[in-house]
């Protein structure tokens, strides 16, 4: 599995675990589609999925380039985490 | 006068989910009060309550995190309205674009809102705090309402009565008016309410509630029990109902509301804003109280309760008084407080439909100072009964009553002989 993969399956799993949304499996998040669209997230869930990014990967985006986009689908969140680590943890 | 009908009946309640098991309980004469399993009550003075245990499969067509989001007063309010819009023979969505609702609740999400403080004061940035954090945005008395308004496509009027235990009726009330001026043509009623700590404490503290079932107009009675569910009726003008061939269940033909404007939990000791309500609902219905053929009080049972509400039905039917037939459904399931109403007009229309009147449970000897005739045992028979009232007296004086008049569909005119007195 590549960085990537890994990644993918840990942003599901804090989809779910984050925003305790009980009975969800990860792996049924799919890629693309808005994540907000397609499990009701509303807001306050994505103020705390932010939050939850965060702390998992000692990021900084709050205020630091976050905009709604960026969370928009579990492919925006990765790809979104990925330039945040390359930013502030380079060559980690 | 456009004539309002009640096309759906739904239920939640400690007997379980639905109209089917509450009618079951009700007239063996049984009750659903137990020991309280839903949070700790080992600091107070009685451990029992109606508490409903089992599965309400609410919100199972909502989006996962939106079903996550409902507090479990919103749970029983969408499950009764569930069961009443499809009692009715609806679907949700076209049919209630242009719908009202109007829902009574005493607490609302309570109950999640205050298991947040536990969980902050132990570790803020727990999961569970973190967790409750998002639970609490349920707890406002609109979030019944407003689950229910999304779940059915309903646009509104979506109105929310806060009068605590006269809460739901008062939404009658105000649904009636709505469905009588036009406002809209088919209306969910309802009421939920939830267990909780505060209220819990609250009439422990007050000691008002019975450290055994409560015993409704019984001599001795110490007090109520709580409960917990939700009641919802569909309502809908005789033209719409006639228009898409819906079989009418009743006819809510009136409501009255009143304020005792006396004390912040006691009622007024001679019942004159109890008797004021249904006076005003019976004259709403344009109906004498001698046509009158049974009452589901509100029958608290605690002492002052039970005591003023004898004197208010002493006052509006005179010396009939004592032969009224009484019942009261919170012997069977408890208090539920801002719900009472509403799953107490479910009753009362199921008592006007089967023709009976359910026993109202508890020991004791009747009270000569609460001389009510009071169904006990069995139920009682009533073949022939058009008008059942129901009436609700809430904290801060609030007081309401509503009209329910036997249709039969059978006759071209319901009003054959239902007619104002």
């Amino acid at each position: 599995m590549t960085d990537t993969e890994t990644l993918r399956g840990q942003i599901k799993q804090i989809i779910v675990e984050r925003l305790f949304i009980d009975g969800l499996d990860p792996a049924d998040i799919e890629d693309d589609a808005p994540i907000g669209e397609q499990l009701g997230l509303d807001s306050m869930d994505f103020l705390e999925l932010a939050v939850g990014l965060e702390q998992t990967f000692k990021l900084e985006i709050v205020g630091k380039g976050l905009e709604p986009d960026s969370l928009r689908s579990v492919d925006a969140l990765v790809a979104f985490v990925e330039e945040k680590l390359a930013e502030q943890h380079p060559g980690s | 006068m456009t004539r309002v009908f009640v096309t759906g009946l739904g239920a939640v309640s400690p007997c379980g989910m639905g109209v089917a098991p509450l009618w079951k309980t009700a007239r063996a004469g049984a009750h659903a009060i137990r020991e309280l399993e839903l949070f700790d009550p080992s600091d107070q003075r009685t451990r029992l309550a109606g508490e409903f245990s089992g599965e309400t499969h609410a919100g199972r067509d909502l989006l996962p995190a939106a079903r996550r989001r409902l507090s479990r007063t919103d749970r029983f309010a969408l499950a009764a309205a569930r069961e009443a819009v499809d009692h009715a023979g609806l679907d949700s969505g076209a049919p209630w674009r242009n719908a009202g609702v109007f829902f009574g609740t005493s607490t609302g999400g309570m109950q999640e809102g205050e298991q947040l403080y536990p969980d902050v004061v132990t570790d803020a940035r727990g999961a569970a705090a973190r967790r409750r954090f998002l639970d609490c945005l349920a707890q406002p008395l609109g979030s019944p309402a407003e689950a229910v308004a999304r779940a059915l496509g309903a646009r509104g009027p979506v109105e929310t009565s806060a009068a605590a235990c006269a809460a739901s009726t008062q939404a009658l009330e105000v649904a009636l008016g709505s469905l009588r001026e036009g406002e809209v043509q088919l209306a969910l009623v309802g009421g939920a309410d939830g267990l909780c700590r505060l209220t819990y404490g609250g009439f422990n503290s007050l000691r008002a509630v019975s450290p055994m079932p409560s015993r409704p107009f019984r001599q001795g009675r110490e007090g109520l029990s709580l409960g917990e569910g939700a009641g919802a009726l569909v309502l809908e003008t005789e033209e719409h109902a006639r228009a898409r061939g819906a079989t009418p269940l009743a006819e809510l033909a009136g409501a009255g509301t009143s304020c005792d404007a006396y004390h912040m939990t006691a009622p007024q000791p001679e019942g004159r804003g109890a008797a004021l309500a249904m006076s005003r609902a019976l004259a709403d219905a344009e109906l004498s109280p001698a046509r009158v053929d049974f009452v589901n009080a509100h029958g608290t049972g605690t002492p002052h309760n039970d005591a003023a509400e004898w004197n208010a039905l002493r006052e509006v039917f005179g010396e009939r008084a004592g032969r009224v037939p009484v019942t009261s459904t919170k012997g069977v399931v408890g208090h539920l407080l801002g719900a009472c109403g509403a799953l107490e007009a479910v009753v009362t229309v199921l008592c006007l439909r089967e023709g009976e009147v359910h026993p109202t449970p508890g020991q004791g000897e009747p009270d000569p100072e609460a001389a009510v005739d009071l169904v006990v045992g069995a139920p009682r028979s009533l073949r022939g009964a058009r008008v059942g009232v129901t009436v609700n007296l809430a904290f801060g004086g609030a007081n309401a009553a509503a009209v329910f008049r036997r249709v039969d569909v059978a006759s071209d005119d319901p009003l054959d002989d239902g007619g104002a007195a």
